[in-house]
């Protein structure tokens, strides 16, 4: 009889038990469907702050009389300033965030303006914000402003904002977009004196640490293209008239080496994920499968290559062995109907990103590159492309087409698609050359190349082949890095027509080209 | 008669023959020299200044960095000196750079000057380091400097103006 009892109340207790377990599982698992816990937030719940992630690619900055230059991350990046007081007197997004949510919180008037207008204006004393891509006027408004987005009277795209720094023009902004040749005034309350601060903070540190002078391919080549592009070979004049130990020519950490020439390294590179180190990786995948992981399927397949999946496909993780990390989700019904508009989908990807890993280097040297709106089964998405930078300047890996480094789908209120392609940079290298030649030793070596795309592109005959010069044709020039052989190497990105080069910097020799998008 | 015409021919022969030497001998020095003038003129370097645009006063305006680009055609290299000419009168050589012609290219050379002071200059080009071929003075000023002198040559002479001219606001 007491053995009977026993039995009973064993088995009573093993019922309960696997009743709480079960429970627990339906927590994750209502009616059956797979959400990821750190998915399933409405975006009310998300409090992200998006203009890290939605920043500037480049940075321009106009001293006046001609004199300009740029740069690809922020100034403290380059000069390797780390003190947060001497950080914040050149932080050039961080200011210009300041003054133009008091500026845009005001009322202002929009005025059209023609080009000729919006290059005069360029030569003035400014900062040029440019963005990688084309962004929703109404979204950047709200979002630097803080107002709703509806209220936004710029509904156009945006893909460069100019701040002047002189007096008669403290009531103004400029926006544009280059892709259209459409730039906008606004007029609204006079503008503080903090952005003529920073470029003066600017001139002064880079007068110490050094920095590379822009020109317009005007004032080289002698043809209308008010590109701007940098010119490496220099002469400080005051070494010709003074005795050159008697200047501190090279500040710490300049820009300049150890001859006193202008010089960008190339460095050592590596996959940020080693597909080798299994505990890296299983603890890769828990970031993605949460408690989940337990019920996770693991598949190595025979080129190295790591599977994780979750029921039928319904959650997949796939690690291969060149560091590629690629996840995706089943859309929930639910979720992926909502309808959410562009920024609000940027918190979701930039969230997403941040809980899975974080972003390379860190969010400030990440940024937007590109996005993409598509609709399908009455589903809308947004693909996100994020870049990143390495050492002052962005990487690009070839033959990755838009993914610079990351890349997020975005369904309805789910993140559907990840991809993540990001390389870390190893020892400085020595670079064979020492001295970076103009702009001109690219010409040299690759103008028939150049022009003979133009005309194939533009199908026009052999012989027009001598009616133009190319320098009429460039739309923009960067720097950037480029991944060869497992190296960082600093090249030209060279925007021609529609054709985008990457030429070493050192030599000038042509790596690769692709159509523009 | 065989004897006459033979003879005949050869004295015929002959003139001819040596008024071809006459006509159609070496060249004289005259045309020796318009020869090699004309291709001494196809030859010739052509030296195009892109930056810095200077104006019709030989100003300059460079607030602190000054581009010299500059574009050579013809066959020989082509050196260019930078002086600043000081208060004396004394030229201070600054810059001494050889530039390879090259028809192909849309510039040939291009150098920053960075910090240059406000004063005269003067570029000096020199075929092969040797033949002048260019010389050029400019006056480096800096915006402000500009600025003023604009301001300062709109104000009117008040000196000049009479009293009525004042009142009628002429």
């Amino acid at each position: 009889m007491k053995r009977e009892r026993f039995k009973s109340i064993l088995l009573i207790l093993l019922f309960v038990v696997s009743l709480s377990l079960t429970q627990r599982l339906w927590f994750d698992l209502p009616f059956g469907e797979v959400i990821s816990l750190s998915n399933n937030k409405n975006i009310k719940e998300i409090d992200v702050d998006v203009t890290d992630i939605l920043s500037p690619q480049s940075f321009t900055v106009s001293f006046g009389g001609g004199d300009h230059t740029v740069f690809f991350s922020e100034p403290y990046e380059v000069w390797n300033i780390t003190k947060a007081d001497q950080k914040k007197e050149v932080w050039i997004w961080e200011t210009a965030k300041l003054v133009l949510r008091d500026y845009l919180k005001d009322d202002y008037d929009i005025e059209e303006i023609d080009e000729d207008e919006w290059k005069k204006i360029k030569k003035f004393k400014s900062i040029k914000l440019d963005f990688a891509c084309e962004v929703p006027g109404n979204s950047l408004i709200s979002l630097l402003s803080g107002k709703d987005s509806n209220m936004s009277k710029i509904k156009d795209k945006v893909n460069t904002i100019l701040i002047p720094a002189t007096e008669e023009e403290r009531a103004n902004v400029y926006l544009g977009n280059s892709e259209v040749n459409r730039y906008l005034k606004l007029t609204g309350s006079n503008m503080n004196e903090e952005i003529k601060g920073l470029i003066e903070n600017i001139y002064e540190v880079g007068e110490r640490k050094g920095y590379i002078s822009y020109y317009t391919i005007e004032d080289i080549f002698a043809v209308e293209n008010d590109v701007l592009t940098p010119v490496f070979d220099e002469i400080d004049i005051r070494s010709s008239i003074k005795n050159v130990n008697e200047l501190d020519l090279l500040g710490e950490d300049s820009y300049a080496d150890e001859k006193g020439l202008l010089s960008i390294k190339s460095y050592s590179t590596r996959n940020q994920i080693d597909v080798s180190n299994n505990v890296y990786i299983r603890s890769k995948a828990q970031q993605f499968f949460g408690e989940s992981f337990d019920f996770v399927k693991e598949i190595t397949e025979v080129d190295g290559t790591i599977i994780y999946m979750y029921g039928y496909g319904d959650k997949a993780l796939k690690i291969n062995r060149n560091g590629t990390l690629e996840y995706i989700e089943k859309t929930n019904k639910e979720n992926s109907q909502a309808k959410l508009d562009f920024l609000d989908s940027l918190k979701y990807a930039s969230k997403f990103v941040t809980d899975k890993g974080d972003w390379p280097v860190n969010k400030e040297n990440a940024y937007l590159y590109d996005y993409e709106v598509t609709e399908e089964n009455n589903e809308k998405s947004y693909v996100f492309y994020f870049a990143y930078r390495l050492h002052g300047l962005p990487v690009h890996i070839p033959d990755e087409d838009k993914n610079r480094g990351i890349e997020v789908k975005v369904t309805g209120e789910q993140v559907t698609y990840y991809q993540r392609i990001v390389r870390v940079a190893g020892q400085q290298l020595d670079n064979k050359e020492t001295i970076i030649p103009s702009i001109n030793t690219v010409w040299e070596k690759n103008s028939t190349s150049i022009k003979s795309n133009y005309l194939r592109e533009n199908q026009l005959e052999g012989d027009k082949i001598e009616d133009f010069k190319i320098s009429e044709k460039i739309r923009n020039i960067q720097l950037c890095y480029f991944l060869y052989q497992d190296k960082l190497i600093p090249v030209w990105e060279i925007t021609i027509d529609n054709i985008v080069y990457y030429f070493d910097l050192y030599n000038g020799e042509n790596y690769t080209s692709y159509p523009k998008d | 008669m065989l004897r006459k015409i033979i003879t005949g021919t050869l004295v015929l022969i002959m003139l001819s023959t040596s008024s071809v030497v006459v006509y159609a001998g070496p060249l004289n020095g005259q045309n020796i020299d318009s020869e090699l003038k004309i291709e001494n003129e196809k030859k010739e370097e052509k030296i195009e200044i892109i930056s810095p645009q200077i104006n019709p006063n030989e100003d300059v305006i460079a607030e602190k960095n000054l581009l010299i680009s500059i574009k050579v055609i013809g066959e020989s290299k082509v050196t260019l000196n930078l002086y600043k000419i000081l208060d004396d009168s004394e030229e201070l050589e600054l810059l001494s750079e050889e530039i390879e012609p090259n028809d192909e290219l849309e510039t040939n050379y291009a150098k920053n000057i960075k910090n240059i002071e406000p004063g005269k200059y003067k570029m000096v080009f020199k075929k092969d380091g040797k033949k002048k071929l260019k010389n050029i003075e400019f006056n480096v000023k800096k915006t402000k400097e500009v600025v003023n002198k604009e301001i300062k040559d709109s104000l009117p002479e008040l000196l000049d103006l009479s009293i009525t001219d004042l009142l009628l606001g002429e």
